[in-house]
């Protein structure tokens, strides 16, 4: 299963979403589904390099898979604080101006991009899965 | 990324190109930010050159519209493409913000009382 792992930097998003795009290339994805799939990875990847390490540095490990079914399965992995991105409020995309915060509006994407998302903590990582049909 | 910027009449059109991401969303905010400060509040923003954007640029838009809007300016956007369009829809920003089809009808509408 390919995998990388590099220091949970914003100059490493470049590299980490380039990862997940050639995986998404070799599913015969189109130029819509690649957009889409480099945007809900790019929200969970920043995710990570801005909150999952607030004290020290550490890293992100991410993997993809393509299942049998053609189920492009990606997970990102970190060592971070304990953080369920899914958590959070769905943002009130209705809201008038003042009241519209950005908060919450990349996970929001994410969700409605991708076919699957699922979060787990397993001993002292947090584990993310996109998955895309 | 790319940002040109020129004044058409009273309105400044800003265009942005590339992405407007995690890495640029700060430099678009910046510029936003000093015409707002020196009194330009009728800003287009065109994207007709913009291939991508995340919920940086996002955020970025949200905050300089309030911080135009506040000095009862605005920031109205023009040629918005179909995948950044989608973006828009999704998260409801296409509710907040008077978009155009072409910049012309973007400086125009600026014209209106």
């Amino acid at each position: 299963m390919p995998r990388i792992q590099l220091a949970a930097k914003l100059e490493n998003l470049e590299p980490m979403l380039a990862f997940i795009k050639q995986g998404a290339k070799k599913l015969g994805f189109d130029a819509t589904k690649l957009d889409r799939m480099h945007l809900a990875s790019e929200e969970a990847l920043v995710n990570v390099i801005n909150y999952a390490y607030p004290d020290k540095y550490g890293n992100i490990e991410i993997t993809y898979e393509v299942k049998e079914d053609k189920r492009f399965v990606v997970e990102i992995v970190d060592w971070g604080i304990p953080f369920d991105p899914l958590s959070l409020p769905k943002p009130d995309v209705e809201a008038p101006i003042e009241k519209r915060k950005v908060g919450g509006l990349g996970v929001y994407l994410i969700r409605t991009i991708m076919d699957e998302v699922n979060y787990r903590r397993d001993q002292n990582r947090n584990i993310l899965t996109l998955i895309k049909y | 990324m790319e940002i040109l910027e020129k004044k058409v009449g009273n309105v400044n059109l800003i265009s942005i190109g590339g992405s407007l991401d995690a890495y640029s969303a700060n430099d678009v905010e910046s510029k936003l930010n000093s015409l707002i400060d020196a009194g330009q509040v009728r800003l287009v923003v065109s994207l007709d050159k913009l291939e991508y954007m995340s919920s940086s640029g996002l955020r970025v838009l949200l905050a300089t519209l309030k911080k135009a809007r506040k000095q009862q300016g605005d920031i109205r956007l023009a040629c918005l493409k179909p995948n950044i369009k989608e973006v828009f829809d999704i998260s409801g920003f296409n509710q907040l913000f008077n978009i155009s089809d072409t910049e012309e009808t973007a400086i125009a509408s600026f014209a209106e009382a």
